[in-house]
Formats: structure tokens, sequence, C-alpha cells
């Protein structure tokens, strides 16, 4: 009986070893790829500047919608922000999703908002009651809806969408800032092949221990967290390198929710996002990918790596807990939703590559490494593996992993330089070598336990992460008529 | 040892070398390109004032920058590009005239030939930002490069040069079907090549390619070429092709000048398609105000609205 556990304990570690060898090869060639995308672009000359792309008439408008519940530590500074983005002709519409705080009060004492009458698409679903619209005196770029909370995030932004009035859309979150220019590299992306594009996402860095004045991120700094420092490789790895890499293989089936532009129209063709999706922004594109598809339409979902969106990433653990077990429920729920796509060949490299990508490494992966590292576990406990060679095996796949985040940090020195201070770059390295030894493991077990809550169907619910606010140099005051108090 | 535990041993001092080489190349790349930022920094700041300085100057010595070489020679090119986009005038020529004779713009010119694409499309750049006289042929030519990026940096290029004889081989991008450049970089050329391009626009007014003939009947409408309206009104009158004539109308609207009425009211009385008339209709009632309606005003509508009712049956 020992023996026959022993066997199958040996094979399957091997099986164990052989998947993490094939998953890490993959996400190398992945962030190879990325990097040598992101270097390659930033080294060559852009066609068109900046200035142009805003002194142009046909430069597409922008409505930027962000949703917001119980926002008050960063709305003010989030909506300056966005209002002060550079670009020609876009709007800021923000939805009070039945805060129970001051965000409205807050928005209303610095923007001074008066009730008016809008336009809502009745194309768009929109559950929670909305009731009523607001438009700012002091800049009447800024229009506020209240409506009431339907316990989902997708409702507040569909609440959004319905009201924004531009070619474009962009959605974001309440805890984000843009870099200044970053609608205006969306723009540029987008009248470089405007018939094909129907959407683009940006990437997405934490905004945690960095200076912020007013909406304007100042100095980017390391966050002061190693929670949220780990984060930070993990965003650069993942939603920076790996899009572009998924991007350029036209198979891009992740756009995040902090930083998506879509043409206004085409969301409106789909009823807006999913009410009962908790990956939203990932249902949203798998659902424009089908809809193009079947439509038969030469089309272009992109990510670019320049325009930048700083959100606050969770800070604790607990957090961190709440928000990956979300994702990875979210991620099951969309793979089980649009499983016809699957292996699909009409839905070409989407069916083909990114969704089963998505089915085996990253949804399955974590349960593979959960129950791998419990195997090893067990093991050892039982005496049944030869100790030499498990630690062996363990060190050449901690190793790997480390080269791929060490890679990582070279292609962003080797691009972007976000970090300047010699001393956050050592942070972030390190960090990416924590997240191997430890964090790793910990977060496998987060996201088996969002795949079983999955499998499970309990009643699922969209919960807000606690906000600590931007790190400000003038912290207070906040808003207007309190600076003018004091 | 086995055979495993040797492809095991040496995996894992593979990937421990890779691990401290990338660390190392890291390291090395941010303090090196730190002390380069620096470097280039004080050398900027070194030769920014002798720019402004000669630019000052009655008659300046250029040829102490024409012995410099190595970075601080590709120093004064960048900062001479970087200073003539903001310049007009004698200080730009005088730059230009500098770059000319430091050979700048003969290995520019010469680059557009070069392997690399990335080269290609500096030299493109550099050619456009400096307005070079003799540009024209050598971008124009530069529009067929098979690299994307080339192309498109070739006509922004053009659209810089300040040349009316360039909107033809801007225009002439959009007569083939596989549209080597996107339609939105031609146009934004076009607008940077302003007011005195538009006799040449109009000519393409009757080009064989309705795309072309479109974009410039739109180009013209945001330009406010007034002296278009008359072609304008041709066009939407008399050409056939499908939206021509909407694209024609709307274009006469944007302008908004002197003849602007005129051309909407014969347009809402004489054209042949419906969907045009109505359009030049409902241009006009918008440029009637409502609440400071007069009789200039009604003499204008009154007109139109009763021809539509009798063609309307």
């Amino acid at each position: 009986m020992v023996e026959i556990v022993k066997l199958l304990l040996g094979w399957f570690d091997q099986f164990v070893l052989f998947y993490f060898l094939l998953f890490n090869s993959i996400f190398l060639v992945l962030v190879l790829a990325g990097g040598a995308e992101v270097i390659r672009a930033r080294r060559h000359v852009q066609p068109i500047s900046l200035d142009e792309v805003f002194a142009y008439p046909l430069t597409p408008s922008t409505s930027v919608v962000v949703p917001a519940f119980n926002e008050e530590l960063t709305i003010i500074d989030s909506v300056h922000g966005m209002l002060n983005l550079r670009y020609p002709s876009h709007e800021v519409v923000v939805v009070d999703d039945g805060s129970t705080d001051r965000t409205f009060e807050l928005l209303d004492e610095e923007f001074d908002l008066e009730p008016v009458e809008t336009t809502i698409d009745p194309a768009i679903r929109v559950m929670g009651t909305i009731l009523g619209t607001f438009r700012s005196r002091v800049d009447n770029r800024l229009i506020v809806v209240r409506k009431v909370n339907a316990k989902t995030r997708s409702d507040a932004v569909n609440a959004g969408l319905a009201v924004a009035g531009k070619t474009l859309v962009c959605m974001t979150d309440a805890d984000s800032i843009f870099d200044p220019d970053a609608l205006l590299l969306v723009a540029r992306a987008y009248l470089r092949d405007p018939e094909r594009i129907v959407g683009i996402g940006g990437t997405i860095r934490a905004i945690n221990g960095s200076s912020v004045t007013r909406g304007y991120l100042e100095d980017a700094k390391a966050p002061s967290t190693w929670t949220a420092r780990i984060q930070v490789v993990e965003y650069l790895r993942s939603f920076l390198l790996g899009r572009v890499a998924w991007s350029r293989l036209k198979a891009l089936i992740i756009v995040s929710g902090a930083f998506g532009v879509y043409r206004r129209e085409l969301l409106s063709e789909l009823g807006g996002l999913d009410p009962a999706a908790l990956a939203e922004d990932a249902e949203l594109v798998v659902r424009v990918h089908k809809h193009m598809r079947d439509s038969g339409a030469d089309y272009e979902l992109a990510f670019l790596p320049d325009p930048v969106c700083w959100t606050e990433v969770p800070n604790s653990l607990t957090q961190l807990a709440k928000q990956r077990r979300r994702w990875s429920r979210g991620l099951a729920e969309v793979l089980w939703v649009h499983r016809r796509m699957m292996f699909n060949p009409k839905y070409g490299r989407i069916g083909l590559v990114a969704l089963p990508y998505y089915l085996l490494f990253e949804l399955l992966g974590a349960v593979i490494e959960f129950v791998g590292v419990g195997a090893v576990l067990l093991g050892f406990a039982l005496d049944l593996v030869n100790t030499r060679m498990a630690i062996l095996v363990a060190v050449v796949a901690l190793l790997y992993a480390m080269v791929l985040s060490a890679v990582t940090i070279l292609i962003e020195e080797f691009s972007y330089r976000r970090y300047t201070r010699p001393r956050d770059l050592l942070t972030v390295a390190l960090a990416g070598f924590i997240e191997i030894t430890g964090f790793r493991q910990v977060h496998a077990f987060w996201r088996t336990h969002g795949l079983i809550s999955a499998l499970r169907r309990t009643e699922s619910t969209w919960e807000k992460p606690d906000r600590e606010g931007f790190g400000t140099a003038d912290t207070k005051p906040r808003t207007r008529a309190a600076a003018s108090a004091s | 040892m086995t055979g495993f535990d040797l492809i095991l041993l040496l995996t894992l001092f593979v990937l421990a070398g890779t691990l401290l080489a990338v660390i190392a190349v890291t390291v090395f790349h941010h303090f090196w390109t730190r002390r380069r930022i620096l470097q280039r920094k004080a050398l900027a700041d070194e030769i920014r004032p002798q720019l402004m300085t000669m630019l000052l100057e009655d008659d300046p010595d250029l040829s102490r920058f024409e012995t410099e070489q190595g970075l601080r020679s590709r120093m004064i090119d960048d900062l001479a590009e970087a200073l003539i986009g903001k310049l007009r005038g004698a200080d730009r020529e005088r730059l230009v005239l500098l770059l000319e004779r430091k050979g700048t713009l003969e290995r520019a010119r010469l680059e557009l030939s070069s392997r690399r694409a990335p080269a290609r499309a500096r030299a493109a750049q550099l050619l456009g930002s400096t307005g070079a006289s003799g540009a024209l042929p050598f971008l124009a030519a530069a529009l067929h490069d098979p690299n994307r990026t080339v192309r498109e940096v070739a006509t922004r290029s053009i659209g810089r040069l300040a040349n009316p004889a360039a909107a033809g081989p801007l225009l002439s991008l959009l007569a083939t079907e596989d549209r080597p450049v996107p339609e939105h970089l031609v146009r934004m050329a076009l607008f940077r090549l302003g007011r005195p391009a538009i006799p040449e626009l109009i000519r393409e007014l009757e080009h064989r390619s309705p795309d072309v003939r479109r974009c410039t009947a739109d180009v013209l409408g945001h330009l406010g070429a007034f002296e278009a309206i008359e072609h304008l009104t041709e066009m939407a009158l008399f050409d056939d092709h499908d939206g021509m004539g909407t694209t024609a109308v709307a274009a006469i609207d944007r302008i908004d000048g002197p003849g602007t009425a005129d051309a909407l009211q014969r347009l809402a009385v004489e054209s042949s398609n419906s969907t045009v008339r109505e359009a030049a209709s409902a241009m006009i009632a918008r440029r009637v105000d409502t609440t400071t309606v007069d009789d200039e005003d009604i003499e204008l509508v009154q007109p139109i609205e009763s021809e539509l009712a009798v063609r309307n049956g």
C-alpha cells in the first residue's frame, strides 16, 4: 500500500514539476515578448505627437465613468485628476452608488452641483433606480448620477454608461488616478485605426506610497507595505508585460475595469456590463470578442503599455485575500458562461489559445499549486519522498520563478523606469523574491477558495475594499470648501 | 547520483547564474542610465545657451558647432531640432542652416534609405520638424516605405513642411485600396498644411477617387475655406457618389463664411438628392435663431419652405 502511495505521489510530484516548468516557461515567453514590444515601442519615433492629437478637431470625445460607493477618502482628488486630464473633449460621469458616507456631500461642496435632466440610454440595463443627475456649476464637464445601490459595481458603471454621451467611454474607479496624458495616448492609438479598434486597455500600477496632490501624481514611490510591494511586481508582470504580449497575439481577454476604453455605441449594443458577473471587466472583453466574431467583423481590442492608471491596491492580506478570491471566482464564472467559445475554432485565438490558457493555468494552476504543495508536505510527513530530491526540485522551481520576477523588473528598468530611486528598485526586487517564497502559495490557497465558491455557486456580492486614501503631500484640506474655511 | 539528479543540478546552476546575471544587468543599467541622464543634462545645459547666443548674434560663427563630434554633435542636433519646433522666421532658418552645414540634414536624407526602420523613421521626423527645403520628394517616397511607422512619420513630416504642393502626395494615399496610412493621419497632415493648401485642395475635389474627394471636402470645411464654397456646392449638387452630397453640405455648413447661407439655400431647393435637401434645410433652420427672428430670416426661410412644400407634394 505504502509503495503504491509512494509511486502515485512520485508521479504527482513529477507532474507538478512539469506543470510549473511549463507554466513558468509560457509566462517567461509572454514576459519576454511583452518586454520586447514595450522596449521597441519606446524606442520608435511616434508618428503622431500628443499635441497634434489634442489639436485635431476629429479626436473622439470621451466620457470617463467613475463608479463611487463610500469613496469619501479619494473621490475629490480622483475627480480633480479626471477633470484635469489633458484632453480636448471629455466629461466625467461620477455615479454615487447609494453611498452612506459623505461622498455626494463632498462632491456637492467641491463642485457646486445642480439637478439637470439628462438623456438615459434605454439599451443599457440599470437595476438600481436612478435618483437624479446633477451637473457641476464650477465645471460643467462633471456629471454626478445618484442611484440606489444594487450591490454590484457593474450596475453603477452601467448607470454611468447610460448617461455618458461621448464617442468613447473610459471606465475607471474612484480610487484611481490617470497620468495627465493617459486619454490622449489612448486617442492616439484609436486614431491610427478607428474602423477596427473597438476597445483599448491601459496599464494599471499601484499608487500606494506615492504622493498625490489634487488628483495629480507627483512622485511615484514603492509602497510602504510588503503586501502592496508584492503587487507592484505582480502588476508589472501580469498586467503590463503579460497583457502587452496577449494583445500582440491578438488574444487579449482581460482589460482591467480600472482602465478600459470602449466605443460607446458598442457598449450600448451589448447592453453594458453584465450585472451578475463578479469579473465584469473580463466578462465584457470576452463578450466583445464573441459579438465581433459572431458578426464577422474585422476588429481589434488593444492593450497599451504607455497610458497609466494608478490605483490603490490592498495594503492588508485580509483585503488582498478578498480581492483574489473574487477574481478567481469571477474568472471561473466567465469561463463557465462562455464555455461554448472554449476550443471553438470559430473564435480563433480567443477560443483556441486564450481561454484554454486561462482555464488550464490561471484558474486550475492555483489548485495544482495548492495541492502540489500539500502533496509534498504530506510526502515529507509520511517519509514517502526523497528529501534531497524534493529540496532540489523545490529550489529549481523557486529559482525559475525568481528569474521570471527579475526579468520583469529588468524590463521595467529598461523601459519605463517609473521608480527612479535605487532604494525603490531594491524594494520592488526584494518583493519579487518574497512573492515566490510564501506569498504565492498563500495566493494559490485564496484562488482555490474562490474557485470552490464558484463551483458551490454560493451567493456572490461585490465587496468594496477598504480605502486608505492617497498619500497626499498636502493631505488636508481635501475640498474647496474646507480650503476656504481654513 | 542519477541522471535526473544531474539534470536538476545543472538546471539549478543555470538558473542561479541567469538570476545573478539579470540582477547584475539591472543594477548596472540603473546606475549607468542615471549617470547618462545626468551627463546629457549637463551637456544640454552647456550647449543650449550657446545656441541661444548664436541666435542673438548678428553674424554668428556657425563653424564652432560644425566641428563638434560624437555625443556633443548629437546633442546640438537634438537641441536645434527641439528649438526649431518652437521658433519662426529668421531664428528658425538659422537653426536649419546650422543643421544643413553640419551635414545633419544630408545624413537624414541618406538615412531614409537605411536598412533599419527606426533610423528611417527618425530621419523622416528630422526632415519634417526642420521643414527642410527640398525634403518633399524624399518624404513623398517614404510614404510608400514597407514599414508602417516610417510611412506614418513621413505623412506627419510632410504636413510640417508648410508646402502646399504636399497636399497631392498626401491625398494620393487615400486613393489606393490598401490604404498605406490611416486616414486620420492624412487629415492631420492636411490640417497642418493649413490655409495655404486650399487652392491645391480645391483642385483635388475633382479627384477620381471618392475617398479623396470626401476627405478633401471635409478638410476644406474644417479649414473654414470660404473660397471653396462654390466648388463644394457643385460637388453637393452633381457628385452622385454615395454620401458625397451630405459630406459637401456639412463642409459648407462648417465653413460658416460669406456665401454659406446662399449655398445652403441653393442646395435646399436645387439638389435632386432628398438627403442633401433635408440636411441643408436643417442647417438653415439651425442658423435662424428662433428667439430673434427678423424679417431677413423670414425672407431667407420662406422661399425654401414653399419650394420644399411643392416638391414634397
